[in-house]
């Protein structure tokens, strides 16, 4: 069963490290998403375990065996391109049948897993159908058809609903992971899209600068990030620059400048350190009166993005705080000018020492 | 509104005088050769089918050297297609150091004149100063020797094998950059192993570019005059014939010929262009294959696969070698050893010296060559420049464009002896009475093929750069259609343009087939070098070759420039 191991997996385009010392298991059967800001390297992570590139320096193992120098065609892997890449002088079902052709499958053999996985993806056309006659999605299901038609357990999706549209994409990668699940097979599935790396995923791999910052589960990565990057690039956060002014058994006081105090229940620091505090704008609860860990202010913006409302909300001591709230109906929204009073859920305050390289170098996207 | 009603006749003034000159400078004397044959179809019939003395004898010649034309361009074209494809799939999709020159090597026939590349051919292969230096024989093959099974004399197959080289390389090359790579890594994920993507994906992919570049080369091989002429030996083929025939004033059965050749360039390329403009599919699916045999072709591409993928780069590269840098090598190092004195019997005679300055006075000869031949060039590309520029737009712009465009085809496929003949015979004495053989007729004829060379290289230019979309920005902006051509369109395209006319400019100076029929007693240097040979002033023509291709060395130069830039 395959397990992928990358050992200081490092490649180099010219000067830029697109790889850098990379090492990652993705364990047998589990559905792992790798998100991370254009250029981070994702994609040539997928392509060096592919065998598309060959990576400069480290080792690529695939099922206990190294698999550096062999071609990509016996690597047993399937793969799905964000451009889809169906022959296009090719019908559907030669499309699909094109895997265990070339393997020299039998063409009873064929035509038995044809059948199973056309009725798994549940294609709706024709199999004499050319693929520009076809939807991007349906392409793209026919795309994932060929490539799990050649029975391989390990599947690399590189970006694969990238091209398509939102409401297409939404319905898909739910097909895909319930795909995954049923054939029991491996996924490492590359996005730029962390809410469809959330909504899918077994683990969900960050990946920076040609690193990786961080991995975990959706939820994890969610509520307790372990690095600045991720809180501001898994959902949303705000940040705010601070000093420890007291440590005890609860947890710490942090001062944010102009008398204002935050609590946290996180436990790591000592008094004097500058640290960031971050928290995500839908835990921030409003309301009526000022007690722990309150703010006052005045709204300065709202906008509404479907069910939500985005607050932001200048503080007294000048800080801009972001709010998302559900729209509620019958409730009559706030307006630009009034004046708020929200508190933070102390648990959920995040801190982190106070990057060297400075804040907004350390959560900018580049 | 008065510049609207202005820009209206403008408009219409220059599109109307774009069209008149384009259908009497190109498109009458390239269509002008089949006419006559019905015009003067007694003639015809008298000279060919029904001469009192030989009978049918001209028809018989006729049919035999058509036979002998194509087995030569056949067999070219086939080991183009062997040896081409793959060299073509290795400019399109590797990268690696010397890439540009590789490129430049392969294009190098379509820039060097013709003859002198023929030339330089002959002196490798046959004589003492070249290949057999290397081998210690006097001689290494005769100018006759044939390849066993064709039955073609060799170096008559790899002349033309080199002159068509470039146009199919080149045209599957551009094909297959069109082609998304991704298709080829799909495959290879899907298990196939390289060459067996190849087959599978690319290459149907990439037939309609194979096509077209198979019929352009054949077309070229079939019409192939200034280096066929130098090395043709006793062979005789259908465009040295049309040349030979002009000569004789056998004019009946040289354009009954002429218009043959015309006709079956035609019937291939029309089916082509079909073909290719048709969004088509697949055809050969339904080929079908046992699925055994397939299977033992799979594994044994497999097997080549790992083994010969280093073969693979390394054959097409060997006789780019072969066919192109070794004859220019040898031509060049000739001169030198010739240059003094012959350097095997000592006499002066046979020195570069003695004839260019000596009494036979080549030199003043290749003076006066020359000068026809900038003169020629010059106005010729001149006229077709401003020509091809409004006519490009007309193309792009026009619904009607795109037949304009396959009629500029027509140049482009004809054997160039054809049109030289055609153009004698519509502006000479015989049709038109205009002008006569000579300079003008000879610059008539380059405007012919000019004309289609700088307009697929404006075209290639305007949709490479997304012309409409900038001037529509520029219409926006306020500026009006001249004004938007002028600031927008032009600068733009101002690449192509220079190209085109480079391009045709060498074109011209190494056009030697319909030359030959229409020059009278001017003479280019293409076909003083021609003459130079035919009067055994070897020396003369080494220098007169090595002349001709260090000045096409230098266009290249100046194209790979300006296409960079």
């Amino acid at each position: 069963m395959p397990e992928v191991r990358l050992v200081n997996v490092t490649k180099r385009y010219g000067r830029i490290l697109a790889n850098d010392h990379v090492n990652l298991t993705i364990r047998d059967g589990e559905y792992i998403s790798v998100i991370g800001p254009s250029g981070c390297g994702k994609s040539t992570l997928i392509k060096n375990i592919a065998g598309i590139i060959e990576p400069d320096e480290g080792e690529i193992y695939i099922d206990g065996k190294i698999v550096n120098n062999i071609p990509i065609e016996d690597r047993g892997i399937g793969y799905v391109f964000q451009d889809i890449a169906l022959f296009p002088h090719m019908n559907v079902w030669e499309n699909i049948t094109y895997g265990p052709d070339v393997k020299g499958f039998s063409p009873e053999e064929t035509k038995t897993i044809a059948r199973e996985i056309i009725e798994m993806i549940k294609v709706s056309a024709r199999i004499d159908a050319y693929p520009d006659e076809l939807s991007g999605g349906t392409q793209q299901k026919i795309a994932v058809a060929r490539a799990l038609m050649s029975r391989s357990s390990l599947m690399l999706l590189d970006e694969p609903l990238g091209a398509l549209d939102l409401k297409v994409r939404s319905v898909l990668r739910y097909e895909l992971r319930r795909i995954a699940k049923a054939l029991g097979i491996t996924v490492l599935h590359v996005t730029h899209d962390q809410e469809e790396a959330m909504s899918i995923s077994d683990r969900i791999v960050v990946m920076r600068k040609g690193r990786i910052v961080e991995s975990g589960k959706p939820l994890q990565l969610y509520m307790k990030p372990k690095n600045l990057f991720t809180a501001n690039f898994v959902g949303e956060a705000n940040f705010l620059v601070g000093k420890i002014e007291k440590v005890s058994e609860k947890g710490l006081l942090i001062d944010i400048g102009n008398g204002l105090k935050v609590f946290s229940t996180e436990a790591k620091g000592n008094i004097g350190d500058r640290v960031v505090v971050a928290f995500r704008p839908e835990f921030i609860i409003l309301k009526e009166k000022i007690d722990e860990n309150a703010f006052f202010g005045e709204i300065t913006r709202i906008v509404y993005s479907g069910s939500l409302v985005r607050i932001t909300v200048e503080t007294t001591s000048g800080d801009e705080i972001l709010i998302k709230n559900p729209l509620k109906f019958g409730e009559p929204p706030p307006e630009t000018g009034e004046k708020l009073t929200f508190s933070i859920p102390p648990e959920n305050v995040l801190v982190y020492p106070y990057p060297e390289a400075g804040l907004h170098k350390e959560l900018s996207l580049e | 509104m008065a510049w609207k009603i202005i820009g209206i006749n403008l408009s219409g003034i220059v599109i109307s005088c774009t069209l008149i000159a384009f259908l009497i400078f190109v498109v009458l004397p390239s269509f002008y050769l089949i006419s006559y044959i019905f015009l003067r179809w007694d003639e015809v019939w008298y000279e060919v089918f029904a001469n009192p003395i030989t009978g049918d004898e001209n028809w018989r010649q006729i049919i035999m050297i058509l036979l002998f034309s194509f087995k030569l361009s056949l067999s070219a074209v086939a080991f183009d297609l062997v040896f081409g494809v793959p060299l073509a799939y290795v400019l399109a999709r590797k990268k690696f150091p010397g890439k540009n020159l590789l490129e430049d090597l392969v294009t190098l026939p379509l820039v060097i004149p013709t003859s002198g590349f023929g030339f330089a051919t002959l002196i490798t292969w046959t004589s003492s100063s070249g290949l057999s230096r290397l081998f210690g024989s006097t001689r290494l093959l005769s100018m006759n020797t044939a390849i066993p099974l064709i039955n073609v004399p060799f170096i008559l197959f790899i002349v033309h094998v080199a002159l068509t080289f470039p146009y199919l390389v080149r045209t599957v090359e551009t094909k297959i950059q069109s082609i998304e790579e991704t298709y080829e890594i799909a495959s290879r994920t899907l298990g196939a192993s390289s060459l067996t993507t190849f087959r599978k994906v690319l290459l149907p992919l990439s037939i309609p570019g194979i096509f077209s570049g198979s019929v352009l080369a054949f077309a070229r091989s079939l019409g192939e005059t200034g280096a066929t002429i130098i090395v043709s030996g006793v062979s005789t083929t259908a465009s040295i014939a049309i040349v030979r025939w002009a000569s004789e004033f056998k004019l009946s059965t040289a354009a009954f010929m002429g218009s043959l050749l015309v006709l079956i360039a035609w019937i291939m390329i029309l089916p082509v262009e079909i073909y290719v403009s048709k969004n088509r599919r697949s055809s050969w699916r339904h080929l079908h294959i046992p699925t055994n045999l397939s299977m033992k072709i799979i594994k044994f591409e497999r097997f080549l696969s790992r083994k010969l993928s280093i073969v693979k780069d390394i054959v097409p590269l060997i006789i780019v070698v072969i066919l192109i840098i070794i004859p220019v090598v040898v031509v060049i190092s000739s001169v030198t050893l010739y240059w003094s004195a012959d350097p095997y019997t000592g006499r002066v005679e046979g020195g570069v010296v003695y004839q260019l300055f000596g009494p036979s006075r080549y030199l003043d000869l290749i003076l006066r060559a020359t000068l026809t031949s900038v003169i020629v060039a010059s106005i010729s590309t001149y006229i077709a420049t401003c020509i091809s520029i409004p006519l490009s737009f007309i193309i792009e712009r026009r619904r009607y464009g795109h037949v304009l465009r396959t009629m500029l085809k027509v140049p482009l496929i004809i054997p160039t002896s054809s049109l030289g003949l055609s153009v004698l015979l519509l502006w000479g004495a015989s049709g038109l009475c205009l002008v006569n053989s000579g300079i003008w007729m000879i610059i008539l004829t380059h405007i012919v093929f000019s004309v289609p060379v700088i307009v697929e290289s404006i075209i290639a230019a305007y949709e490479g750069s997304g012309v409409q979309m900038y001037e529509e920005t520029a219409r926006t902006l306020g500026a009006n259609a001249y004004s938007a051509i002028e600031a927008v369109s032009l600068p733009l395209i101002k690449g192509g343009i220079f190209t085109g006319f480079i391009l045709s400019f060498t074109h011209s100076l190494g056009e030697t087939g319909a030359t030959l029929i229409v020059m009278g007693r001017d003479t280019t240097i293409p076909v003083l070098v021609v003459n130079m040979v035919e009067a055994l002033a070897i020396p003369a023509a080494l220098f007169t070759s090595t002349y001709l291709i260090v000045l096409s060395l230098v266009m290249l130069v100046i194209i790979r420039i300006l296409t960079q830039g």
